[in-house]
């Protein structure tokens, strides 16, 4: 673009935001004026930076559903021991199970249904459903306390996203794109891909509550990328439109635009003509990006065979990592499917078919590429599932568990946090956590902390009221950093 | 409780003329500082003090009323001392000097409480006496007094113009071409425009939703809601009939129609699912939407709990769950899911039982008159064709003796089935060498099992009477078959004999028709024929065969024709009907019977050469019929029969039946009446509950909507919710003050929205001086209009209205525009693809296009139309850049712009003028010199490049299914393409200022 435009997109800019920052972070602001105070960990101002950056970028492999600690990463031999026998009336009180429908006698153990072997030098136990991700133990961290506020799938994965259970606030990729920023203006700063396993029969909706930008800007919005041949729709030009021609018509939507904005002020106006040039990079940008014929054999094969599909969990993880490669900030991966109700002898098979290896292949791929030191990747669900069956024992078949919020295992790796560890843990029988015993908002707190910013001081103001990712809560946790 | 006692009768006269009010200036101190410690969250209560109720927080002595000096409310807030005062430092929160002086005024009258604004009955407050005309401009001004600032200028007539016609139609001021609201309201677009509000809330959409997300006809429903709008039906009428019109006494189709509200709800007919789950599911919803719709309360939370917020109960959700119990439905449209027990469709005339439970054929009036016309014309040529001539019976005496002749006079005989031609089918290898007959003999040779299938399918083969199946085989001596098999395709394959060894594994173990044992195999080393009577493999005279498959168990056979041993007296009477059949045989005997000549009478005229062309008419007219039948409109409606049980689910769990039978009841703490009678109550009742002028909820939320609808925001700003976790509105007089003019009169839906356009404050300039910007950022003093930009249905509408593209055909079928392909790509159960339409309904209204839930258009989805499967009051308006590429790259744009720039080209020849012309459609105003500059520096760029390369500017011009005219010049049509294409790109075009 003409230089002398671009300084006045900046004017123009400026002038808005300085009308109107008393909504606006400083380090918003400075991100939205763009390239020149590309935001690097070390420009942060002051008001949000806490630590020097660990983390410059995230991976979020959310597992929608709930995968069941029990049976992945939570290794409770006292369980297998107790298979059949009721939970003890103690797990259950003082806690919040006034909605409970029945007592605790009712609620009848289930032994994990595949054994489990010790990994690594970290010796850490991992279930031969996922001995690709044990085959990593050591560069993983295990969060084994995990526990949250919500027991429904749409209002847990927003309390996760958003840090409240309604749909409608930022999500933490968006937090993240309006604190920090894009580091590359020619891909979303926030990109989001979905997939399913095949044979799923409780699939849960993707909303797009789940990548919003609440009442951020919405230009801090997560971008969907779909599947096949136009990645992001509406990316190709209509036929007969060169790319010159295309330029020199967007060069005129601008200046109109820009006209339009001098007279009445419109800050939509202003954030219209960021978008139109950001659509405009990314029809280049995009589709480079989802050609992934120059990825190597070795490559593709470390993903497993699912990845040479579009849409599949493996294709969005390698894709994941060329958007990081690149510099999208905040990746967030859903994979629906792992509402085991009825189906842990048969449908959680699947999921950890397709999720095991190409998770684990995505940490050894960006480590390999000494990408993985400042990458965060999570991998997490919304919650965890009954210690106790869904189901009648006789049915093996249709064995299942219900949500649990109480105590749950993700894991983290890259980024700053300590690889190779297991941090807190739940009790003998995976009921409730126990030993540092790590919330949602903790563990927001901790990846706004990886990204050197205070959890505290990253707030918007709206509705008379000064939001933030973590509400009035969340504490760093630090044994975990490296 | 502080709610128990509110009901409808009860009011708080006097709450808002009060000098201090709790709910306008207490709650939100109170609120805002300190509920959150010392709140209804008991998880996060402090010192076991909550401020939201006043006996509890005078208990705690932190509140003595009239008391400043014993109150600690008083003292922690004023004290000095950091570990003692209250908001705590940590909290960030701090009171100013004028709350800690609210606080203690407030105490020393008293500390009264009020429960929630909008669950107090609204009472009509007065008008400002501020010199205004307008009431709403009175209020505004009121609302202005001391803030410093004025009600914004006027803005200009083009503007306004602009700005009415959008927010009345929905369309460009050069489609509706008056800015007269009187003349807009009559417009049969100021339905389509309040449609597209009232179908979020109901969420209307085309297809179930739910797993495979099938198409389900419902927009009779959708024409209701437009039509309804524009006969200005009152609202209350309104409500009630999409709640229970299939209860009023003599419910018309309309009122039919109008109470599919209760059904567009999503359905599931994913295998394996249970009912009582989703009949679960399904009431619940009801309960949210209904709640959601009409009452702007979020009753959702209360479906596994007590409300946290609201004093909606769980037995308030699932007693209101019974009102909906009566609604004739599956939970399971599978073949596992029933009907509510005792439902019949036969009582219910007129309804029919589709796959989604009772519908309504609803044919439009040229529909019904056609109908009419064929029938008629239909009934005239039947009864010609049943009158006697001597000419008929003449030929009917001739057809009668040839019948009787073939069966005095038939042999026996083999007709074939299959010869040659069908013997290589499926690939099958052939000979020559050795055949039985004709030119081709099929081999098959195997170590076990095999098998090919032959085809008789263009020719299917009606048996009769007596009738032998044959087939010619030769085994090889050398290497026999252990068995042989033949099967025939009837309904299923389900015929079969066989020779040899029992080897063969179909149907092997029954000793019936379907593994009929002939006897050993025939002799090797030559031709023989395997026959079987077509009655012992089940085949009895009238079957009819369509495939036949030659099977074997090992060795080497070659397979030949195969045929019918037949008789011409069985074929023929086999070709007549039972009684004709009965009548033929007793002509045979001598002793036919009149009726006997009748039957047969009957019969021949549907035979009759000379009644060929007759018949032939009214083939084609019980086509058509069949036609206007199957393509008139059905909706889905509610009937109403035998009520399934509700109980109170603990935690919302299906499963759980330990909870309490529930009868349908309003929610407690909004009414006394509406509770539990001796009689049932019905949806009747709940829509006179919901549409009573008493019911403090149901004319706020509406009038909070409609406001919103003029203005971007509503007086309170959440218009989902009303409750405590809404906002408090910025203007709750004048809130009040035009919910109770609505409601006076007579729910007006018109009236109220004519009285919002008509005020200064709707017609200022959205234009804000800095100043007002920075002091007012989201306009709460509504000292200026608001920009918007249009929804999603609406910038579609613009840019087909700008280019004249726009089929402005009022209701009927969903409309299909383009779409990317592929992207049902995921939509599964069965796989589809989507048919674009390629007629006039590709240009038809945004609000009539295809919904899909789960995979809504791209273009509605991108600028923020909801899925609608949830009731949804409020749209997002986001500003992204995946909208820059649809308006950039959807076809549907691009043809817009290249149909407009056409006009532009026929009228104009110089691209001024034409830049004149584009400017007043789509922004109603002329350019300015730097606007012209500007744009004709583009159009002579884009002349050059496409000059030299006249190739891309047909490309660009190609588009779209719209024609181009015989005499255009491609490249000065491209140049203009690509000027119209950036106007409409604009900001300004798609936002209403």
């Amino acid at each position: 673009m003409n230089p002398l435009l671009e300084r006045q997109y900046l004017v123009n800019r400026r002038q808005f935001f300085s009308k109107s920052s008393t909504g606006i972070g400083v380090a918003a602001l400075a991100s939205l004026l763009g390239q020149e105070s590309q935001a690097d960990g070390a420009e942060l101002p002051a008001a949000i930076k806490r630590v020097a950056p660990k983390a410059k970028r995230v991976i979020l492999l959310f597992q929608n559903g709930g995968p069941s600690h029990l049976e992945l990463f939570d290794h409770k031999p006292e369980l297998k021991k107790r298979h059949g026998q009721s939970v003890p009336a103690s797990y259950m009180e003082g806690k919040r199970f006034s909605t409970m429908s029945a007592a605790a006698d009712k609620r009848k153990l289930l032994s994990p249904i595949e054994p489990y072997k010790q990994y690594g030098k970290s010796g850490a136990w991992v279930s031969d459903l996922m001995p690709y991700t044990g085959k990593i133990a050591d560069d993983i961290c295990f969060i084994k306390s995990m526990h949250t506020e919500q027991v429904n799938h749409a209002p847990a994965i927003n309390f996760f996203l958003s840090g409240n259970q309604l749909a409608g606030r930022p999500t933490a990729g968006a937090w993240l794109s309006y604190g920090l920023g894009s580091m590359n203006e020619n891909l979303p700063t926030f990109a989001v891909m979905t997939s399913i396993s095949k044979g799923t029969t409780c699939g849960q909706i993707f909303y797009d509550s789940y990548w919003s930008s609440g009442f951020l800007p919405s230009r801090h919005q997560g971008v969907k990328f779909r599947a096949g041949e136009s990645p992001v729709l509406y990316i190709n030009n209509p036929k007969g439109m060169n790319s010159k021609l295309r330029r020199n018509m967007l060069d005129g939507i601008a200046q109109l635009n820009e006209r339009k904005l001098a007279e009445v002020g419109d800050p939509e106006i202003s954030t219209r003509i960021a978008q139109y040039e950001m659509a405009y990079r990314m029809q280049t940008s995009v589709p480079e990006l989802a050609d992934i014929s120059g990825e190597s054999k070795a490559t593709l094969e470390q993903y497993g065979p699912s990845v040479n599909e579009p849409g599949t969990f493996a294709r969005n993880c390698l894709l994941a990592r060329r958007l990081v490669e690149r510099g999208t900030r905040f990746v967030q991966l859903m994979h629906a499917g792992w509402d085991q109700h009825r189906s842990l002898t048969t449908e959680l098979y699947n999921q950890c078919r397709d999720t095991d290896q190409p998770s684990a292949a995505l940490v050894s791929d960006l480590k390999s590429r000494g990408l993985l030191e400042d990458t965060l990747v999570i991998w997490a669900g919304e919650f965890g599932r009954t210690p106790f069956i869904q189901g009648s024992f006789d049915n093996r078949p249709k064995w299942g568990r219900d949500h649990h919020p109480h105590a749950y295992t993700i894991w983290m790796a890259g980024g700053g946090v300590k690889p190779g560890i297991s941090y807190g843990a739940s009790d003998d029988i995976g009921f409730n956590a126990v030993e540092d015993k790590v919330h949602v908002h903790d563990l927001q707190a901790t990846i706004l902390h990886l990204l050197g910013i205070d959890h505290e001081k990253l707030t918007y103001k709206f509705q008379g009221r000064h939001y933030r990712l973590t509400d009035v809560h969340g504490h760093v946790v630090k044994p975990i950093l490296a | 409780m502080r709610f128990t006692s509110l009901t409808f009768l009860t009011t708080c006269a006097g709450a808002l003329a009060a000098p201090l009010s709790y709910n306008r200036d207490i709650r939100p101190i109170l609120s805002e500082n300190c509920f959150a410690c010392h709140g209804p969250d008991k998880a996060s209560r402090e010192a076991k003090l909550r401020l939201d109720i006043r006996e509890a927080a005078i208990e705690k002595e932190a509140i003595i009323p009239g008391d400043l000096k014993k109150s600690d409310l008083i003292f922690y807030i004023n004290s000095e001392d950091e570990d003692e005062i209250m908001p705590p430092p940590e909290s960030h929160k701090k009171l100013t000097q004028a709350q800690k002086d609210t606080l203690a005024e407030w105490i020393k009258q008293g500390a009264p409480y009020e429960a929630h604004w909008s669950f107090i009955p609204a009472i009509r407050p007065d008008v400002p006496a501020l010199g205004e005309k307008h009431p709403i401009d009175n209020f505004i001004k009121a609302g202005l007094k001391g803030s410093g600032h004025e009600m914004s200028q006027p803005a200009d007539k083009a503007t306004i113009d602009r700005r009415v016609s959008f927010d009345l139609t929905g369309l460009p001021l050069h489609l509706t071409g008056t800015s007269d609201p009187d003349k807009l309201l009559a417009s049969p677009h100021f339905g389509e425009r309040m449609a597209v509000f009232w179908l979020d809330l109901a969420r209307y959409a085309d297809t179930t939703g739910y797993h495979s997300d099938k198409v389900r006809d419902v927009t009779p429903y959708r024409d209701y809601v437009i039509n309804s709008f524009n006969k200005n039906k009152p609202y209350d009428q309104f409500v009630t009939e999409q709640l229970a019109g299939d209860l009023f006494e003599n419910p018309t189709p309309e009122n039919y129609v109008a109470s599919a509200f209760n059904r567009v709800n999503q359905v599931s007919e994913e295998g394996g699912i249970q009912d009582k789950e989703y009949i679960a599911k399904y009431y619940a919803e009801r309960v949210r939407t209904t709640s959601g719709a009409f009452l702007g309360a979020t009753m959702g939370c209360a479906e596994c709990h007590d409300h946290k917020f609201d004093p909606f109960t769980a037995k308030d959700f699932y007693s209101m769950q019974a009102f909906f119990s009566d609604i004739y439905e599956k939970g399971a449209y599978t073949g596992h899911g029933s009907y509510n027990k005792g439902a019949d469709i036969k009582n219910h005339p007129g309804f029919k039982l589709g796959k989604y439970g009772p519908t309504l054929d609803v044919p439009s009036p040229e529909q019904e008159k056609a109908l009419v016309k064929v029938q008629a014309e239909k009934h005239a040529l039947e009864a010609k064709t049943k009158k006697d001539s001597p000419e008929l019976l003449s030929a009917f005496n001739k057809w009668t003796n040839e019948l009787l002749g073939k069966i005095v006079s038939s042999k026996p005989q083999d007709v074939v089935i299959l010869e040659d031609a069908e013997l290589p089918l499926g690939g099958a290898k052939t000979v020559t060498n050795n055949v039985h007959s004709g030119s081709l003999a099929r081999i098959q040779t195997s170590g076990e099992l095999i098998q090919h299938i032959v085809d008789a399918n263009k020719k299917p083969v009606t048996l009769t009477e007596g009738d032998t199946l044959y087939t010619w085989v030769w085994l090889d001596p050398k290497n026999p078959p252990k068995q042989l098999m033949l099967q025939f395709y009837g309904k299923n394959w389900d015929h079969r004999a066989w020779w040899g060894e029992d080897l063969i594994p179909y149907g092997k173990g029954s000793k019936k028709s379907d593994h009929h044992k002939v006897g050993k195999l025939p002799a090797t080393g030559k031709w023989v024929r395997l026959e079987v009577p077509a009655k012992s493999v089940g085949l009895p005279a009238g079957s009819k065969i369509t495939q036949l498959a030659y099977t074997q168990f090992g060795g080497s056979v070659l397979w030949d024709q195969a045929g019918r041993h037949t008789n011409d007296a069985n074929a023929v009477l086999a070709g007549l009907s039972e009684k004709p059949r009965k009548a033929l045989l007793s002509v045979k005997k001598g002793k036919p019977t009149d009726q006997d000549r009748k039957e047969l009478l009957t019969h021949y005229r549907t035979i009759a050469p000379s009644l060929a062309p007759a018949r032939m008419k009214i083939a084609e007219l019980t086509k058509q019929e069949e036609h206007l039948k199957t393509n008139t409109r059905s909706t889905l409606v509610t009937l109403s029969t035998v009520p399934r049980t509700i109980k109170l689910l603990p935690r919302g769990d299906w499963t759980d039946d330990s909870g309490e039978v529930l009868l349908p009841a309003a929610p407690e703490f909004l009414s006394s009446e509406g509770q539990p009678s001796k009689e049932r109550l019905t949806r009747l009742d709940l829509a006179k509950w919901i549409t009573a002028k008493e019911n403090p909820l149901t004319a706020r939320a509406f009038t909070n909507r409609v406001w919103a609808l003029f203005f971007g925001t509503g007086l309170s700003r959440d218009l989902q919710d009303l409750g405590n976790q809404g906002q408090w509105p910025t203007h709750p007089e004048l809130l009040d003050w035009l919910s109770v003019e609505f409601v006076e009169s007579g729910w007006d839906v018109k009236h109220l929205v004519k009285l919002i356009i008509t005020s200064k404050v709707y017609r200022q300039s959205s234009n804000a001086s800095p100043q007002l910007m920075e002091e007012d950022p989201y306009n709460n003093l509504y000292a200026r209009q608001n920009p918007r930009r249009l929804p999603a249905e609406f910038i579609r509408d613009n840019a087909l209205a700008v280019s004249g593209l726009l089929n402005p055909q009022l209701g009927g079928a969903s409309a299909r525009p383009y779409q990317p392909s592929g992207y049902y790509a995921q939509l599964n159960f069965p796989k589809r693809k989507y048919q674009q339409h390629n007629d006039e309904n590709q240009y038809r209204r945004g609000l009539y296009m295809h919904w899909q839930r789960s995979f809504l258009h791209p273009m509605l989805a991108a600028f923020d139309a909801p899925a609608r499967e949830e009731c949804t009051a409020a749209r997002e308006s986001s500003n992204t850049p995946l909208q820059a590429l649809n308006q950039l790259n959807d076809p549907t744009f691009v043809e817009a712009a290249r149909v407009l720039a056409t006009e532009l080209v026929a009228e104009e020849k110089a691209i001024k003028p034409r830049l004149q012309i584009a400017f007043k459609r789509l922004l109603n105003r002329p350019p300015s010199g730097e606007e012209m500059t500007l744009l004709t520096e583009l159009f002579n760029k884009q002349l050059k490049r496409y000059k030299a390369a006249p190739e891309d500017a047909k490309k660009l011009i190609a588009t779209g299914l719209a024609l181009l005219p015989d005499k255009v010049d491609p490249v000065d049509l491209a140049a203009t393409t690509t000027v119209t294409r950036a106007l409409l790109n604009l900001q300004e075009t798609i936002t209403r200022y």
